[in-house]
């Protein structure tokens, strides 16, 4: 039997069965029943009965869960509002013999955010998510108070991307924290912050947010689509989501920029960009994401662009560096020691001449060792951490390079490229070529240099066919006008970006304006402010 | 995987001309025209420029007259079904020894400078492999690579070559014009392999944002690669001298060998030159790959050209694994100019341009796929 | 499963690919396993009239008793050359005490028919790869350069060689290029760095042929005939100074120093150098800063072709005599040294061309080609026959010298 089942049953069962909709009861009675049978053995709900009116005839109760309601709100505003101050009011005798449920939802609860519900389930949702479920005996409705209120991290510097200059203002885990922070730099209307819930057990609150006048609008409605599509029991954290809307998840770079910092977001807002806030998390996602946004750093614009453009060069030739030195490496030692001057060939023989292993193994090691360290580091809390760092940094390199088991060149070229890698901007973009950089040296290791240039074909073909929501990865090197050039590899001054990339936004280009080249009598602002 | 739906820019398509045309034929072109004309090699290089453009063009025009329609389809207009057949298959071997012959060459090259003992086979099949890779991607992805790399084969061809400026002498090229120009027409055809690979246009106009615009962009990218061809042959046989670049089978690459950069870190600079190269070369071996690819998916209809990629491969590796050695390379890469290259590079293109003016066919009004901007591309 | 086929495919032969290849590593060689020669040695095998008669008698017994001869016939078609080559002793220069801690360098050396063989022949007793893609110089022997056949297979393997780079020096020794391999320098110890660095650092002395192998090589193949730089033993130290002159594809004699700044000077080569000239028997060393020349080609009367060629130079006076009467700050004075230099440029340069003409009868300037280029016209006409007509020619000399400085002193 159990097997004939096993056979014919069609597909997996969903365990999460969707809650009935029940309308409310209007006894009240059955309408707590309803709570404190679904919410049975959940002890944080608090279930409070009380009655209002001068002869406290009316009965009412509240619920909420202890821990996710701001209680003061609820002591005084709700409680306070409708078993005191009722009864000292004095209201229209009109009034007072109407509804007594519309009087309490428009006139007596002095919160600010009042709503009515019809369906059970929903009234369910709201009270999980920190809102106040008031119950008027006699009504089927439930009035839904917000009462959001529990403790919060707060507004802190982002840990993983701080700045020498600029603000330190990190997301935070709460959502509506966070949509303020944007609000906070973007005080114009068009920028609209659309919710919707996701999650069929989490029911994770997500906001999409847009310039409406600015946004690319297939992008917007790529990323609604690829939202709604997705189907899951709950969302932790926006890294769910990533991972679920990427155009291609089989490659090691990724096509969605996440960031901590609402001046990142603002600014890429500004571009024609979408954010994606999650509730939860302080990371909260941007598409599309090319390579070269990877490579940005909020800093290059708050810098003059003289520095900015140096240090973004420096973190491209970083790239390049933590990607090809070991492998180049290999390949010039086991290869082709011709190509290297002639004292460097014989300095570098020498120095190898006691290790037992081949280079690529060396390097291998030291490499392995190094990502191993670094895995560590990140894991162990605060101080320990570092040391662990440094002193396994030097010591096993010492150790290692006076046992003889490595030269060196090597230690100097392993730890060369573990920092180049640490200057890469965000963190998700320096993992592709600290993993490439494997693929690279085993080439290496078999064809030499024409082993690493076959790699790097490989790498860039795959970088090619890449699109992140339909803006192809490589833009603005490829494919687009030259004008996008000016934010790439350099940071062009402030007064030469004039213009949007066109590869973001959906056509509303002009986002400075020169004043100087127009002349006096022309004051106002520029169109889109200069905002960045 | 519908991947052929994104069109190229115009100057993806200059990209990819420019890519495509510098292959193998630069590493002995020096030696090749200075075999026919001594000193006045250069001269032979402006003359297939010349023609080359000129044949690019009148492609791009014949593109015109039929658009939304690759040089498969319209082929048989003009030819009747039969033959227009009989033409696509033709090029499709054109394109499949073409291919042969870069990734051979490409091998005994690499062999020689880099990687003595690894068998050919071994590099044929990684080479191909790869560009396999690329030519799955579909267009836009390798008019992306072509965009990408084209600056990064130039810039530092010409950049590595500053050093060398020193051993330059110019006398070399001295004396100017004596050869009669008569030898120098005839001269000109050694130099067709190396203009080659603009025929591709006839596939691939169909496949730009805009069409119209493909004429303009042969008239860019033929006159850049005569000026490119022009600065290496002039450089090579000046360091040199044009007894030494006639003996020298690889003269372009031998100079790199010659030059040394002071104090700098890669004192031997030929090993970059060399991955540039091979960059080069991929670009090459990839966009013809691609034209055979192509031309049979469209003679098949078929709606996503990438299925056609791997079983082509092995073809192409066995065609490259036929001549014995290196002469005989070489010999096989004259006959393929003489009856393969000429023709389908020049005669038959131009041929159904001929035909398609008889006809009293006029350029119909296109369909561009996206509107010329009102600011400039 | 048919769905994903066209990607199944591509990882199944990635994967072969990727198994077949780690398999391999053709070409790998760790970089310590590599002997790095910077110098190479090609001597001719002979033995004189009496060593050829004992070894024969010696290998005779040898053989009777059933031996292998300890020594190599004389005779044998397969000992035509002795390559000898030196590499360094890598543990040692990477400070990290190789494991041979003694020497600084390894000399080999064998007989054999070619330098291929020769060298496989090496390798055989090497526990290194040999490594010639950082050779600085290629000693060749006095005798081997005078042998034309083996001359010619020798240059020939320089020429098709692609990991013997165009830039090493080619140098003809006074006597056997092995023994001047194998000395054990007071200065350098490494011999090729040894030559790299005299090449580099004496290039302005003009006393030896600044040409390196490609030069060499170029020359010889327009016209057959070459200067290569002549390498001069002592006991501790090497020394390059003036040049062998190759006719015909073998070296036919020996230019000294002087003789030879003389021909680089006709050659537009010089770049430096010092000329001693005795002026009322003092004796006047000047300074070469700058040197040039220029011809002019006409033909004469009885329409044989003449050549004039102009010797520029610049420079200054460096010597003079301590408290003598005569100062150098005279305007006449210097003048009248100028005329003495002219005059010996004059008489080296003439000295040199008789001697290339009409004794060596060897156009080391390649002057053939100077014709092809800038007077085609006469080219067309002598050029076919240019090694008979170049003895002919009648060659005139002039100089104009400038001294612009004397020092410090008056």
């Amino acid at each position: 039997m159990d097997l004939l089942n096993k056979l014919f049953k069609p597909k997996k069962k969903d365990d999460t069965k969707e809650m009935p909709r029940e309308k409310g009861f209007a006894d009240l009675r059955k309408n707590l029943q309803f709570f404190k049978e679904r919410l049975k053995d959940c002890d944080d709900v608090v279930y409070r009965e009380f009655s209002v009116g001068s002869k406290s005839q009316y009965g009412f109760a509240i619920i909420y869960v202890d821990g996710m309601v701001d209680k003061f709100l609820i002591n005084e505003e709700i409680l306070k509002s409708l078993m005191l101050e009722v009864t000292r009011s004095r209201p229209s005798p009109g009034l007072f013999s109407d509804n007594i449920y519309s009087l309490t939802l428009k006139g007596a609860v002095t919160s600010g955010e009042v709503k009515e519900e019809e369906y059970l389930d929903k009234a369910m949702t709201s009270l999980l998510s920190g809102d106040t479920l008031l119950l008027v005996d006699g009504y089927r409705k439930v009035i839904v108070i917000g009462s959001k209120g529990w403790t919060n991290r707060g507004v802190q510097e982002p840990q993983t991307e701080s700045v020498v200059r600029g603000p330190r203002e990190g997301f935070s885990e709460t959502l509506r924290i966070n949509t303020s922070l944007l609000r906070r730099r973007l005080k114009d209307p068009n920028l609209k912050i659309k919710q919707l819930q996701m999650g069929k057990q989490s029911k994770t609150d997500i906001a999409v947010a847009y310039m409406d006048n600015i946004v690319n609008r297939g992008v917007l409605e790529e990323v609604n689509r690829r939202l709604e599509a997705i189907d899951i029991d709950g969302v932790m954290d926006s890294g769910y989501i990533e991972q679920m809307i990427e155009d291609n998840w089989f490659s090691p770079f990724p096509q969605v920029q996440n960031t901590e910092r609402p001046d990142k977001v603002a600014a890429a807002l500004l571009e024609g960009r979408v954010a994606i806030i999650c509730d939860n998390t302080p990371f909260v996602l941007l598409v599309p994401a090319t390579l070269n946004i990877l490579f940005q750093a909020s800093e290059d614009y708050y810098e003059r662009w003289f520095v900015a453009s140096a240090i973004r060069l420096l973190r491209y030739v970083s790239a390049s560096v933590s990607y090809l030195f070991p492998a180049v490496y290999i390949a010039i030692t086991s290869y082709h020691p011709g190509l290297i001057p002639t004292d460097l060939a014989l300095y570098i023989a020498g120095t190898r001449s006691t290790v037992p292993f081949p280079a690529f193994i060396e390097a291998l090691l030291m490499e392995a060792t190094l990502e191993l360290l670094r895995e560590a580091g990140i894991r162990l809390p605060g101080p320990i951490g570092q040391t662990i760092g440094i002193v396994g940094g030097l010591v096993i390199g010492t150790a290692a390079v006076d046992a003889g088991l490595v030269s060196p060149i090597m230690v100097i070229i392993v730890s060369l490229t573990a920092i180049a890698s640490f200057t890469i901007s965000s963190y998700n973009i320096a993992i592709p070529f600290r993993l490439l950089r494997f693929m690279l040296m085993l080439l290496a290791l078999i064809l030499g240099l024409y082993g690493i240039m076959i790699g790097i074909l490989i790498t860039l073909v795959h970088l090619c066919s890449l699109k992140s929501f339909g803006v192809p990865y490589l833009s603005p090197l490829v494919g687009t006008p030259y004008y996008e050039l000016k934010d790439s590899f350099i940071k062009a001054p402030r007064i030469s970006m004039q213009k949007r990339p066109e590869s973001l936004s959906g056509g509303n280009d002009v986002r400075l304006r020169d004043k100087r080249r127009e002349g006096p009598g022309k004051g106002g602002k520029s169109e889109n402010g200069k905002k960045r | 995987m519908a991947r052929n739906d994104e069109k190229i820019t115009s100057n993806q398509l200059v990209a990819i001309m420019i890519s495509l045309i510098i292959g193998i034929g630069i590493l002995s072109l020096p030696r090749e025209v200075t075999e026919e004309a001594g000193p006045d090699g250069w001269a032979l290089i402006i003359i297939g420029g010349i023609v080359s453009t000129i044949v690019a063009f009148i492609i791009t025009r014949l593109g015109d007259l039929f658009p939304g329609q690759s040089v498969v389809e319209y082929s048989k207009t003009l030819l009747t079904t039969p033959l227009g057949i009989l033409y696509s298959l033709g090029f499709i071997l054109y394109f499949l020894f073409f291919c042969a012959f870069e990734v051979r060459v490409f091998a005994e090259v690499l062999k020689q400078f880099l990687l003595d003992r690894t068998p050919t086979e071994v590099i044929a099949a990684t080479f191909l492999l790869t560009s396999a890779y690329m030519v799955r991607q579909g267009v836009a992805s390798m008019g992306r690579m072509a965009e990408l790399l084209v600056p990064a084969i130039i810039i530092p061809y010409f950049l590595f070559l500053l050093p060398a400026v020193g051993q330059m002498k110019y006398d070399n090229l001295l004396p100017v014009l004596r050869t009669s120009p008569l030898k120098l027409l005839s001269g000109a055809a050694v130099v067709t392999t190396s203009y080659l690979g603009f025929e591709l246009a006839l596939l691939l106009q169909v496949y730009m944002k805009r069409p119209k615009d493909a004429g303009k962009a042969m008239l860019i990218a033929m006159p850049l690669i005569m000026v490119f061809y022009l600065a290496v042959v002039i450089s090579t046989v000046s360091v040199l001298g044009i007894h030494e670049v006639k003996k020298i089978i690889w003269p372009s690459l031998a100079i790199f060998r010659l030059i040394k950069v002071p104090g700098a870190f890669l004192e031997n600079i030929h090993g970059f030159i060399m991955s540039i190269w091979v960059v080069s070369i991929f670009m090459t071996l990839s966009g013809f790959y691609y034209g055979a690819v192509l031309t049979l998916s469209r003679m098949l209809k078929l709606k996503d050209h990438s299925l056609l990629v791997l079983p082509l491969a092995p073809v192409i590796y066995f065609f490259s694994l036929v001549p014995d050695n290196v002469a005989k390379v070489y010999d096989f890469l004259d006959m393929f100019s003489m009856y393969l290259g000429i023709p389908f590079g020049f005669i038959f293109p131009v041929g159904l341009y001929v035909l398609a003016k008889l006809r009293g066919i006029k350029p119909k009004e296109g369909k561009d796929v996206e509107k010329p901007a009102a600011k400039n591309d | 499963m048919l769905k994903n086929l066209p990607r199944r495919m591509t990882s199944l032969v990635l994967v072969i690919a990727l198994a077949a290849g780690i398999s391999g590593c053709w070409d790998k060689v760790e970089i310590d396993d590599r002997a790095f020669v910077l110098a190479l040695a090609i001597d001719k095998f002979e033995y004189s009239e009496e060593e050829k008669a004992r070894v024969e008698e010696q290998g005779a017994e040898e053989e009777q008793q059933g031996m292998t001869p300890k020594e190599y016939p004389a005779d044998s078609r397969r000992n035509r050359i002795v390559v000898s080559i030196v590499y360094p002793n890598v543990g040692l220069l990477g400070g990290k005490g190789g494991l041979i801690p003694e020497d600084m360098k390894f000399p080999m050396s064998t007989v054999g028919p070619d330098i291929y063989e020769c060298l496989s022949q090496l390798a055989i007793s090497m526990s290194k790869d040999i490594f010639l893609g950082h050779l600085k110089a290629v000693l060749v022997g006095e005798g081997l350069a005078a042998d034309r056949q083996l001359f010619m297979e020798v240059l020939d393997d320089m020429d098709r060689n692609s990991e013997i780079s165009r830039n090493v020096y080619f140098i003809v020794v006074e006597g056997k290029a092995q023994q001047a391999l194998f000395i054990e320098p007071l200065v350098e110890p490494i011999i090729g760095t040894y030559i790299e660095k005299i090449f580099e650092t004496s290039a302005r002395s003009s006393r030896f042929h600044q040409k390196k192998l490609g030069d060499v090589l170029r020359s010889l193949d327009i016209h057959g005939d070459a200067l290569a730089p002549r390498l001069v033993m002592r006991e501790r130290e090497l020394a390059v100074a003036g040049s062998s002159v190759i006719k015909d594809y073998r070296h036919a004699g020996w230019l000294g120093e002087i003789e030879t700044r003389a021909v680089q000077w006709i050659d537009n080569m010089v770049r430096g150098g010092i000329i001693t000239v005795y002026v009322d028997d003092i004796p006047v060393p000047y300074e070469i800063t700058e040197a040039g020349r220029e011809i002019k080609i006409q033909h004469d009367a009885g329409g044989n072709l003449r050549m004039h060629i102009l010797l520029k130079g610049e420079g200054n006076i460096v010597g003079y005599k301590f408290a003598e009467k005569q100062e150098l700050m005279d305007d006449k004075f210097i003048k009248s040294i100028e005329k003495a230099i002219e005059e010996e440029v004059v008489a080296e340069c003439t000295g040199v061309m008789d001697k290339l003409q009409h004794q060596f009868g060897v156009d080391i300037w390649g002057f053939s080609e100077y014709l092809r280029k800038y007077h085609p016209e006469i080219y067309d006409e002598v050029g076919k026959d240019w090694e008979e007509i170049f003895p002919e020619v009648k060659m005139l000399f002039s100089s104009d010298i400038k001294i612009r400085r004397i020092g410090i002193t008056k």
